[in-house]
């Protein structure tokens, strides 16, 4: 049998909902659970690895399930890997499945329900440490308590390179034969908050995304610009050197400071990316 | 249809000619020479070719069997075959480059690679000054003598298994990122392949990141959990830890494992749980 995600880190393996229940409040705010019809069988495998600030778990309950979580110091996101379900927050149905996952804000109270099939990943961050993160990003500090959208589309690029990383890395934690250096998973840590700040659109958004254009200088911006609205026909580096009022060197030697990549790599990706989305 | 490689949205060069190809390999490595196999005229080069801030990912395939002489660079390369064989030898050592394997090239020490005629490869690049930074900040040491990588280690390190299967993700996530992703996320990817690639790698200074401090007693563990304790409720890093220890950030770690069995920052996650359920 093919080893399921972190095996190796097990929390849980029981059919005893008491159990369960007792296991369950290590981690979370003790949940209430209704198994499917009132049935008391279940069949749970649960397993679990914390980084420092970062937890990951795998779950598959061996039925259908009800489960309502109180609040917690953490937020945790969603990633169903079969089966499918929904997850309730306030009076907001988001669905779970292979290509939709949830987002639960810091100090939310959830509903989650599944059909038997169901199992999920679930990433879990510390408030603090995800209220730090951001605040060192944006250069000022978080006020507000973190909001995130709920509804999670993995098929979108940005969704696509967390849930990837993810995965890839509860992989690695199963597979590798001796165990990572501390360094290195405190490194991906830091990754994966920052993957989840910018996957995940929330109250500070703008702030993360402003960070970027007020760094670039007018060139940059006007040469984009000018690339937006002109990708469909040819464009050379003397047109986008004339756009922008500098020489051709100067335009590159902007876009490799502000960019990190060259003008016509930017052009090149703005056509791949109207290809790819039909009109 | 054409077949796809890896970072194709980032093309640097399509040639058959080998000035062209070579001039454009210019453009990077300073003048690097070509040498085709014996009998061959044409070549048959695909290079993409994505910058990032301090690193370079780079896809090359040269369709017939090539030799390539490197001259000094500024940048660390490390080498991950995908398909075919190759070798590259950085003075006297040659290390083989079969798909699955892997090498790094030093800043400044030139070298010569042979690379077989269905031979590709990801190349990741680093800029020597900035790999210098990350490994003082993690070492906590000055770095007076260059960083210098050994080609090949003997036995695989697990964080090097990590960086080489990495690659190909993060050539398809750049690749995938549109509009492309901001500079606060390319910047902390760097930071993680520059991680990796310290650790995973043998060089001049791995035995900072190695030495079991026998200096860094129990007396240190102890003074950090104690610290631990009154601090619990606000972020402590480890860096923290270590400067209040008078000991680099590896060692601390290196006597938590040895006396405990976990790590400083376990250890202030497990107190955290706990008392989050206790005033519950």
């Amino acid at each position: 049998m093919m080893a399921r995600p972190l095996d190796r880190f097990p929390l849980v393996r029981t059919q005893n909902p008491e159990e369960l229940c007792a296991a369950l409040s290590r981690i979370y705010a003790e949940p209430k659970l209704s198994p499917e019809g009132g049935a008391r069988k279940i069949d749970v495998s649960i397993n679990h690895f914390q980084i420092n600030d970062i937890a990951m778990g795998y779950t598959k309950y061996g039925t259908g399930m009800a489960a309502a979580y109180p609040e917690n110091n953490f937020a945790l996101q969603v990633f169903p890997v079969q089966g499918c379900g929904k997850l309730t927050i306030g009076k907001t149905e988001n669905p779970l499945d292979q290509s939709h996952g949830t987002t639960v804000s810091p100090g939310t109270s959830f509903a989650i329900s599944f059909n038997v099939e169901y199992e999920h990943l679930v990433l879990v961050i510390r408030t603090s440490a995800l209220t730090q993160k951001l605040s060192a990003l944006t250069g000022s500090s978080a006020r507000c308590p973190l909001r995130f959208d709920q509804a999670q589309d993995y098929r979108h690029p940005a969704s696509k390179a967390l849930r990837d990383h993810f995965f890839f890395l509860i992989a690695n934690l199963n597979g590798s034969p001796s165990p990572l250096p501390t360094l290195a998973l405190a490194e991906f840590e830091q990754t994966l908050m920052v993957m989840f700040l910018h996957a995940n659109r929330h109250n500070y958004s703008h702030l993360l995304e402003r960070r970027a254009p007020a760094a670039a200088n007018d060139q940059v911006r006007r040469a984009e610009e000018y690339i937006e609205a002109n990708a469909h026909r040819p464009i050379t580096l003397e047109d986008l050197a004339d756009v922008a009022g500098v020489s051709v060197f100067s335009l590159c030697a902007a876009f490799r400071n502000y960019r990190g990549y060259l003008p016509l790599t930017f052009l090149t990706q703005v056509r791949s990316r109207r290809q790819s989305t039909p009109s | 249809m054409p077949s796809t490689k890896p970072l194709d949205k980032f093309p640097f060069i399509r040639s058959r000619d080998i000035d062209e190809v070579s001039d454009a390999l210019a453009r990077v490595y300073g003048k690097p020479a070509i040498m085709p196999a014996r009998g061959v005229k044409t070549i048959d080069a695909t290079i993409n070719r994505c910058r990032l801030p301090h690193t370079t990912l780079t896809y090359s395939s040269y369709g017939v069997g090539v030799g390539l002489d490197y001259p000094e660079t500024e940048f660390f390369s490390l080498l991950v075959p995908i398909h075919g064989t190759g070798e590259i030898c950085c003075g006297p050592t040659a290390a083989a480059l079969p798909t699955g394997a892997s090498a790094v090239a030093s800043a400044g020490v030139a070298h010569k690679a042979n690379y077989g005629a269905d031979y590709e490869h990801l190349i990741l690049q680093i800029d020597a000054r900035v790999l210098a930074e990350k490994l003082a900040a993690m070492t906590g040491a000055e770095i007076n003598n260059p960083l210098r990588m050994t080609p090949q280690a003997g036995s695989v390190h697990p964080a090097a298994q990590i960086l080489k299967q990495y690659l190909p993700l993060l050539a398809e996530t750049v690749s995938s990122a549109s509009p492309p992703f901001p500079v606060w996320w390319v910047e902390q990817t760097e930071q993680l392949l520059m991680t990796l690639l310290l650790a995973g790698y043998q060089h001049n200074y791995s035995y900072l990141l190695e030495q079991d401090a026998a200096n860094s007693s129990r007396a240190h563990v102890r003074q950090a959990e104690e610290y631990i304790e009154a601090n619990a409720d606000r972020a402590i890093t480890l860096e923290e830890l270590a400067k209040l220890t008078g000991t680099s950030a590896f060692s601390l770690f290196r006597s938590f494992r040895k006396h405990r069995g976990y790590s400083p920052l376990e250890f202030l996650s497990q107190m955290r749980w706990r008392r989050g359920e206790t005033s519950r």
